[in-house]
This record gives C-alpha cells, structure tokens and sequence, in this order.
C-alpha cells in the first residue's frame, strides 16, 4: 500500500495482505503521541509496552491464521471513564471512584480486547464527564487538533481529538448528553450514541444512570459499524443492558438509502434559535447528498423539543447529585471548581421534580415515537456552531449542543463530519428507531460513500504521515 | 452541562443566599462566598426550568422510570 492506512477498515486489510505488521501500527502512532500529545492533552494514560506486546502477539496469531476479526492487532483508544486493566480510571479527577477499580476491564473494553484490539491508551474527557473546560482543575486541558486554542468537544475529548489526529484508529466513548457526539463533530471524526442499553456500562462511571451510554467513536460510520458489532449485546453484569438480538451492522452498509425516509428538523435547530447559518448550510448541503442517495427527505416537526431539554437536564443533575453527593462533601476542592459547582445544581430540584421530568420523558418519548413510524431517521446539526474557542463562554451555548434530547429518548444517534466552517469541522447528527443503529449506519456510510469530510484531516496528521515506516 | 435557554423565565424567590446556603449545610457542602453567589444563581435557573416541565400534556404520562416487578421473580 502506497499510503499508512487511516481507517480500522483499510488497516486490517494491510495487515491481512502483509503489508505491514499490527507492531509498526502501533509503534507509528506512539511515536505521533510522542510528537504531538504534550500539547493536545489526548491521552491521560499510555500503555506501551503492553500495547506493543499486545500487537507481537497479534501478529502471531496472524501469522499462525487465527484471525479474530476486523478488529484484530488495530489500535483504540478508552475514555477514561471506562475500566481497563492497565491501569486506574480517573474520570480526569483527583477524586477516586469506586466503580471501577484497577487491574479489571469494563465489560467494553473487555469484547474488544478478546477480539485482538490494542488498547493504547486512556483518554482525556471533561472531569467526570460533566462541564466544560476547567483550565483551574490542575489537569491536562484537551485541545483541538484543528486548533490548539479551540474545544474539542466533550465529554469524550481525548477520544475525539486521538483519532482526529492519527493517534489510534478507534475508539470507546460515553453519552450522556451529547458526550460522544459533541467530541466527534468538534473534531471531524464519527461517533455513535447507541440505543439506551445496545452496550453494557459494566464498570463505566456513571454520571446519569438513566441517560448515559457507551459507544463507538472511529474515523468512519463504517468502522463505528465494526467496533459496535463487538461491544453490543446483554452482560449480566449490567441490569440495563438489553435483551434484544444484535444484527449483522457491517452487511447493512449498502451505500443505497432508496426508500429511506429523513426527516429534518428545522424549528429547533437553525438559525432562528441561535444556530451559524453556515453550520445549518453545510447539514442542507449533506441533506441533498442523502437524497442523491435516493433517501426521501421531508419537514418534520419536534414539538416538545425545548421541554425535552428541561427535562434532560433534570434527570441529569439529580442523578449526577445522587452519585456525587458524599464526595462533594468529604473532596470539595478535590473536584475542578467547574464540575463542583455543576453538579451541584442538583441539589435544588425535588424529588417531585424528578418524577415529573421522567414524566416528561414519556410524553417526548411517545412523539418521537409517532415521527419514526413517518421516517426512518430524524437529521439534525449536532451542535449549532463550529467547536467554541477553549475560553468561550460556555454557559451561553450550551442551547446550542442538539444532542441530549435522545439521551432522553434512549434512540441511537449518529454524528458525522459535513464539512468546515471558518477552518474547523462541523457535524451532522442522524437519529433512528430503538435498536435501529443498523439504519442509522447505513444512512451515514451512504453519505460517506459520496464525501471526503471524513477523510479530511488537521495539519498534525500530514506531518505525522512522515513518521510512518516503509512497508509500501 | 448547564445553563438558562433563552426566554427562560427565572424565579429567584425561593433561592436567596440564606435559603441556598442553608441547604447546602444540610447536606454537609461548605462553599466560599463567591461560590454561594454562583449556586444561588444556579439555584433560580434551575428551578425555573423544573417548574417548566409541569405543563397539561404530561398529566397523562406515568413516569418513564416505573417499576416493573418482572425482574423480581
């Protein structure tokens, strides 16, 4: 192969050709890390000296023909929020969690691994998975890699920023609100919320039971499709994860949306609630890409759009409260002066509260439901501006980040790259039926099909390409 | 993730600095004086925003996390 592989896709294909071996995949991003990660603030932890003799041994098995599958020798990297045996899980705090403790992997990371992936590392997020950017916390500041003075989205961050600057070729997110999605539109890459309960949250922090997720972030739909393939199914360990069967993702990649029905919502979502007109044309451009496709695009209507984000935040803050409480009291200066003041917001809402934002949540729920029997997937902007400068104020465009209203819903969404606005990436988001990420997929792999947003990469990565080593 | 949505309307009478701060002591947080200020903001925008969520199309709507007692058998 004439280029160093961008994609879990084309990646295994150069290794099951020969063409290059999972050691110098792993050793070639390592040495990108090496480079550029002092100020990108991607990686909390690295691991490579296990990552390495993780690659010797799939190399091995290769060589030997056993194969375990597309992910086999291909370098990810983990929230940390997520357990994995190497090492701690943080949440990017001074104050310790007893969710999930050392030497042991969430239930995630754990179907990856099994399937021969390499965990390079644990990545960067926002402290707890809650706020905005705390430069006071004492902690790395995660960067875009588009531009350094620049959010990359959060909560996921590092996971965000590592794959859009080369430094692995997947990973593992959590959603809690828009925490993968946010991340993946800030930085030009892919992530997908699943459904409520398609992934096991088995030794992932929480943040809010009710509402969080974990899912597959990578460069595109389609590797989203191959790593959501392993991590998907019921655990025993989580009393939420669902009993339902999981189908073949990758085989519903057809590339065709003939029949499909998309419907976009506009009223909530453009310019006349804030939106860049300019984020708002590149997703009607990518709406008319859809319908070159052969997808059938119509107006729709959300009406309890802006209830749902009340009631969104609602549920978050009580829950947040519940699980923060105790070491609010006993670790106050131990958290980011941000994230203690953020999570306590919960402790003004009553419990009356609560049960009536759950019952807000149903009636949400209910017209979601009547709109997904006209179409297939509902298509908004993830966030209404491109990624925020790392001192904006926060607070003021938070109404802006169209994402946590299927937090609320529990319906799988997608978020893909659409192209640039004033130099940085913007996302489109793309939402479908409970358990219907097979649809949501293939919607945004048809649309990837036709573009190269997802190809396109910041400056970093050319530079990096130099490092490379030579097995064209 | 926080922060007030355009037009929404705060109430402040329930969220004083003594009534703010009182609660806090009853759950054992000590903040300092400008972090008080800041959570008794907080405090107005976000019970306006629980007080949004009690509207007529949701009296017919059971809470989405009602018990089922399947998984006790």
């Amino acid at each position: 192969m004439t280029s160093f592989p961008t994609t879990i896709v084309e990646a295994g294909a150069a290794l099951r050709a020969g063409e290059l071996t999972s050691v110098e995949l792993i050793r070639t991003v390592l040495a990108r890390a090496d480079k550029i990660d002092a100020d990108l603030g991607c990686f909390l932890a690295r691991f490579d000296d296990d990552a390495l003799s993780a690659a010797a041994t799939a190399d091995a098995e290769l060589a030997a023909g056993t194969d375990r599958g597309p992910l086999h020798g291909i370098p990810l990297g983990i929230k940390d929020l997520l357990a994995a045996r190497e090492g701690p899980t943080t949440a990017h705090s001074l104050v310790p969690s007893r969710v999930a403790p050392p030497g042991v992997d969430a239930d995630a990371v754990a179907r990856l691994r099994d399937r021969g992936a390499v965990i390079v590392g644990k990545t960067s997020l926002s402290e707890y998975a809650l706020g905005v950017p705390d430069p006071d916390a004492g902690l790395p500041l995660p960067r875009n890699p588009w531009d350094r003075e620049h959010w990359p989205g959060g909560s996921s961050s590092g996971t965000a920023s590592g794959l859009a600057a080369g430094l692995f070729l997947g990973g593992l997110g959590t959603d809690t609100g828009g925490s993968i999605r946010i991340p993946a539109a800030c930085c030009g890459v892919t992530g997908l919320k699943p459904t409520y309960g398609r992934v096991s949250k088995s030794r992932c922090i929480p943040l809010a039971y009710s509402l969080d997720t974990v899912g597959p972030m990578a460069r595109t739909a389609e590797d989203c499709a191959v790593l959501l393939q392993v991590i998907s199914g019921q655990a025993s360990s989580d009393a939420t994860s669902a009993d339902e069967p999981v189908p073949n993702y990758i085989a519903a990649l057809t590339g065709d949306l003939s029949g499909i029905r998309v419907g976009v919502e506009r009223v909530h979502h453009g310019t006349q609630v804030g939106a860049d007109p300019e984020v708002v044309a590149r997703v009607e451009e990518a709406v008319k890409d859809l319908e070159r496709a052969g997808a059938i695009v119509e107006e729709i209507t959300i009406e309890h759009r802006q209830i749902a984000d009340a009631a969104t935040r609602v549920i978050m803050h009580t829950e947040a409260f519940t699980q923060h409480r105790p070491t609010l009291r006993d670790r106050w200066h131990d958290y980011g002066p941000f994230t203690r003041l953020l999570l306590t917001h919960g402790a003004f809402l009553s419990a009356a509260d609560y049960v009536q934002a759950q019952r807000v949540r149903s009636l949400v729920r209910a017209e979601v439901k009547q709109l997904l029997k006209r179409v297939d997937v509902i298509v908004t902007p993830t966030v209404g501006v491109p990624a925020p400068r790392l001192d904006a104020d926060f607070v003021a465009l938070m109404p802006l980040f169209f994402t946590g209203v299927w937090n609320l819903t529990g319906n799988p969404a997608l978020s893909l790259p659409v192209g640039p606005v004033r130099g940085l990436p913007v996302g489109m988001q793309i939402v479908g039926r409970p358990f219907a990420e097979a649809t949501v997929l293939r919607v945004g792999d048809a649309y990837q099909r036709r573009t190269d947003w997802h190809r396109r990469r910041p400056e970093e990565r050319d530079d990096a390409r130099s490092d490379a080593p030579d097995h064209a | 993730m926080t922060g007030t949505a355009p037009g929404t309307p705060v109430q402040s009478a329930c969220c004083t600095s003594d009534i703010v701060g009182a609660e806090l002591d009853a759950v054992g947080i000590a903040v300092t004086p400008e972090e008080l200020e800041l959570l008794v903001a907080a405090c107005a925008t976000m019970r306006a925003r629980a007080a949004s969520l009690y509207i007529p199309e949701a009296e017919l709507f059971e809470p989405a996390d009602v018990f089922s007692a399947r998984d006790q058998a």
